[in-house]
């Protein structure tokens, strides 16, 4: 394995991953932290059998995207896991006791359908650009632009004051 | 919009990973990476000495600019002199005033005399520093007699120039002439057209 191109390889994509993993995971540090590990330590098992047709960021989303599954599967181990159930744990009182202060950005989230919560997570607080996530959700990246813009103006209008 | 562009910047501030772990983690995994071939080892050590080159030669460059510009060693006959005639042309930009373009002739009019002096030492290219000398000299007495500056000032001016003129005298006296150039005429200070003084 080249050292120099994993090197580059994880300090490009070690901050994005993370902050998915971290909003994915109900912003739980300790919990981020060790599945980022995984990712990565999986990631490295894997490098020199990486598909080259793919670009190395939407190939470490994919790994850290199972591995989050995997996490809800095994700790929610009788619910039916896909996002909607994340969403319904993210967005559910049992995290909002702890985390009271810091889950306006979770509530917000969780009022988005998953596919745009999904979006804007990637987009905004991860930080990937247009281009990628095409390639990992398997869109054109003209497709998740407006997906992505449609999905921030529903953001905007729940932070606009209600009228009643 | 303001509000959610601060809900999510904060929110993106929130989940930087901290430094510990990202330290911590690559430490973990290079010590599953096969130790460094001697050809990454080169790479590293060529771009250490590619980045030292690209501090140090400027900094070489800039000394010998330095060295060009200040010393009167660097004469007619050296390979810096070139860099020095460029530097002290930038310097003759950079004088916006006649005051400043005065200063600067008698500058350059005492340099060419400490080259001129240099010169002698070989009886290389003497003759033609000292005329440049001279021109140097002329140039400083036609930005004088524009310079619209006090009388006191101006006649410091014009004391320095006669100093320097005595001191070209003696040069001129031992440097043999040639005769197949036609010399530059150095012109008198005493003869300066005293222009009019600014009133405002």
């Amino acid at each position: 394995m080249n050292r120099q191109h994993y090197s580059t390889f994880y300090h490009a994509n070690l901050k994005r991953i993370y902050r998915y993993v971290f909003f994915r995971t109900g912003r739980n540090r300790d919990v981020a932290e060790d599945l980022v590990s995984d990712i990565f330590m999986k990631a490295f098992e894997h490098f020199e059998s990486y598909d080259p047709e793919i670009s190395e960021s939407a190939w470490i989303y994919r790994i850290a995207h199972n591995r989050v599954l995997n996490y809800w599967r095994d700790t929610k181990a009788t619910a039916n896991i896909d996002d909607d159930a994340i969403s319904a744990v993210l967005g559910g009182d049992d995290y909002r006791g702890k985390y009271a202060d810091k889950l306006d950005i979770e509530r917000l989230l969780a009022k988005l359908s998953p596919e745009e919560r999904q979006l804007v997570t990637l987009k905004y607080l991860a930080g990937y650009q247009y281009s990628t996530m095409g390639e990992v959700l398997g869109r054109s990246a003209d497709a998740v632009k407006v997906a992505t813009h449609r999905a921030m103006q529903k953001l905007k209008a729940l932070c606009l004051p209600s009228k009643e | 919009m303001f509000t959610l562009q601060r809900i999510i910047h904060r929110a993106k501030k929130d989940a930087a990973p901290n430094r510990a772990f990202i330290k911590r983690l690559w430490q973990q995994i290079d010590a599953e990476l096969p130790a460094p071939t001697m050809q990454e080892r080169m790479s590293w050590f060529t771009r250490r000495t590619a980045i030292g080159f690209a501090i140090v030669v400027p900094f070489l460059t800039m000394g010998t600019g330095a060295y060009a510009y200040t010393s009167p060693s660097v004469t007619q006959d050296s390979a810096l002199y070139p860099m020095k005639q460029q530097i002290e042309r930038v310097e003759r930009s950079l004088a916006r005033s006649a005051e400043a373009r005065a200063d600067f002739h008698l500058k350059m009019y005492q340099r060419r005399l400490e080259e001129t002096e240099m010169l002698l030492r070989a009886q290389g290219a003497a003759n033609i520093t000292l005329d440049a000398a001279v021109n140097e000299a002329n140039a400083a007495n036609s930005e004088l007699e524009q310079t619209e500056t006090s009388e006191e000032i101006r006649q410091k001016r014009v004391e320095d120039l006669r100093k320097l003129h005595d001191r070209y005298e003696t040069l001129r006296s031992r440097v043999p002439v040639d005769g197949t150039q036609e010399q530059p005429v150095l012109r008198d200070p005493s003869f300066f057209r005293k222009a009019p003084l600014n009133k405002n």
